[in-house]
């Protein structure tokens, strides 16, 4: 059996110093390379709740067709960013496998009893149209913005379908 | 009299240029706006009697627009009912997703957003009253292909 090669040593001084150098490069990063890597995190934060998302679907499914196609959708969307990440050279982390690794919202639809999955759903998907608003003047490059706008467009309608089912009030 | 390397350097020079980074298109940010006035006084026409509530809300778009200084002619007589809203709540909406690609600035990036939610919203609920999938797609607004 290979053995592993033991991993190098790095000394705590080395290890600052090369932080330090990182952050010194960042702050010399021309300004389009850094909207590029402000882009880059705020689309990694949107590809993460739309996995998180699908997931949290994926676990209360079986409840309904609805929740089926959102689950679809929700995923849809999360291969798309993972497209536009690649377009400016970020890849994707380990996607999320147990409801454990979810943010508190997809958790919670993920938990959800039977009775609360709508009204859950509904607050998952009303977050997520919160958090596209707010995200879209942050997208410089105008493709990756018009992918968020559709993205928003999806969960605005998905939110008028939830709100319709839960009774919860008008759109 | 000008000198063979003369001529080279020239040529070099001019290969450079044409290298460059090529010129950002003008956006005309008024042009912009204007039409998508023009595309939510289209859907507030289709709906003529039909979902009130709906037209409603499309008037509160074409307000917001108004406000913010797009300018648009009153829209022609044309077809009105439901079906009729769902084709122009959807060319809003292609043209509000369309107008984001085209205009980066904050404030006119956060009204392009509520636009595009408001919109989609009635699309889906067009739809869903014309017993028709609600939420056919999870691009909703993509440009025709």
């Amino acid at each position: 059996m290979k053995r592993r090669e033991p991993a190098p040593r790095v000394s705590r001084r080395a290890a600052l110093r090369a932080g330090g150098v990182a952050l010194a490069g960042a702050a010399l990063l021309p300004a389009a390379a850094r909207a590029n890597t402000d882009e880059g995190g705020l689309l990694l934060g949107l590809w993460r709740r739309e996995m998180n998302a699908s997931l949290a679907y994926d676990r209360v499914a079986h409840l309904s067709p609805l929740l089926v196609t959102l689950r679809s959708q929700e995923a849809d969307h999360a291969a798309a960013l993972a497209t536009e990440l690649a377009a400016v050279g970020l890849g994707t982390p380990r996607a999320p496998q147990w409801a454990s690794e979810l943010d508190f919202s997809a958790e919670r639809l993920a938990r959800s009893e039977p009775d609360d999955v709508r009204r859950n759903a509904r607050l998952l998907e009303a977050e997520l149209v919160d958090l596209y608003l707010s995200a879209l003047p942050g997208l410089p490059d105008p493709k990756i913005a018009m992918t968020a706008a559709t993205i928003l467009a999806s969960h605005s309608q998905h939110l008028l379908i939830l709100t319709r089912e839960t009774g919860a009030g008008v759109t | 009299m000008v000198t063979r390397r003369a001529l080279l350097g020239a040529g070099a020079l001019a290969l450079l240029a044409g290298c460059g980074p090529p010129e950002a298109a003008v956006v005309d940010k008024s042009a912009v706006l204007d039409e998508q006035l023009r595309l939510t006084q289209a859907a507030v026409a289709a709906y003529g009697d039909a979902a009130g509530d709906l037209k409603t809300s499309a008037m509160v778009r074409a307000r917001e627009l108004r406000e913010a200084g797009a300018r648009a002619e009153p829209t022609p007589a044309g077809p009105t009912g439901l079906a009729a809203a769902l084709a122009a709540e959807s060319a809003a909406l292609r043209g509000h997703v369309a107008a984001v690609g085209q205009l980066a600035d904050r404030e006119d990036r956060e009204l392009l957003a509520r636009l595009v939610s408001g919109a989609a919203t009635n699309e889906s609920a067009l739809l869903e009253r014309l017993d028709r999938p609600a939420i056919p797609t999870a691009f909703p607004g993509e440009p025709q292909r």
